[in-house]
């Protein structure tokens, strides 16, 4: 990775991230979604904020948690037309195998 | 649906097949109806949409020495045990469960698409007629809310002692 020079007081050319903005960019960053100038902002500001590395963490591990996740319970009216229908199609007593 | 059941030849798993059927039928369905719903353009079921997904009130103000850091009150806590960890992976996937009912039709859409289901944004765009862009707006702010409610549960558990599973 390219080395950034350390930010100076007083360098305006230097594009800079804030916490709080951090925070709005970073799905855009695990999508690689940004553009190179916004994803070397961000390693520098990670570089120094622990809070944020944690927050990107806390994103992560809520994104990975859900995989697989079981579908939610049909509401019970749902359910109840569901097997009306089934019951229609197969007869009551289920489907004959 | 249920009438296709007998077709069903077990080569893959019934929910695949089941999501499958679903696909096929809202693509034929965007094509006749030349997408009736513009998902793009619905964010109303949002009212925050737009705005931040972390309270400010947890950053510093303009002027303060560092405008827009953390505060030490609104800085986030690393999560012990992590979430992925076996003994509170099955709490905090209940709780994910719920949590992911209550966001917005589109954002839970769209998280339950990418990362319940595990396709890709390409996809997920191609099916619901999203804007990569827009894409990413309903993802990051479903995954927000779903991460502060995680937030939530482990500060109730350090405040009652521990997490369990």
């Amino acid at each position: 990775m390219a080395e950034l020079p350390p930010p100076r007081p007083g360098d305006h050319d230097l594009l800079t991230v804030a916490c709080r903005e951090f925070v709005e960019l970073v799905t855009e960053h695990l999508e690689g979604a940004l553009p190179d100038e916004v994803e070397r902002a961000i390693a520098a500001h990670l570089e120094l904020c622990d809070p944020c590395v944690v927050y990107l963490e806390q994103m992560r591990s809520t994104a990975a948690s859900l995989r697989g996740l079981p579908s939610p319970v049909l509401p019970p009216a749902a359910r109840d037309r569901l097997l009306d229908v089934f019951t229609a199609l197969h007869g009551p007593g289920g489907p004959r195998c | 649906m249920i009438g296709r059941l007998d077709r069903f030849e077990g080569r893959s798993s019934l929910r695949t097949w089941v999501f499958r059927i679903l696909e096929n039928r809202a693509r034929s369905r965007g094509v006749h109806e030349s997408r009736a719903l513009p998902w793009s353009s619905a964010f109303a079921d949002d009212p925050g949409m737009g705005g931040p997904t972390v309270d400010p009130a947890r950053f510093r103000g303009p002027d303060d020495r560092w405008p827009g850091g953390w505060t030490p009150a609104g800085r986030p806590a690393a999560w012990e045990p992590p979430p992925e960890y076996a003994a509170v992976a099955a709490e905090i996937r209940r709780e994910l469960g719920t949590a992911l009912d209550e966001l917005p039709d589109r954002q839970r859409t769209v998280v339950e698409l990418r990362d319940v289901h595990g396709l890709s944004s390409e996809e997920v765009c191609e099916q619901l007629g999203l804007s990569p862009g827009n894409q990413r707006i309903l993802l990051h702010r479903g995954r927000a809310r779903l991460r502060a409610r995680l937030e939530d549960v482990y500060r109730a558990a350090a405040g009652e002692g521990e997490l369990r599973g």
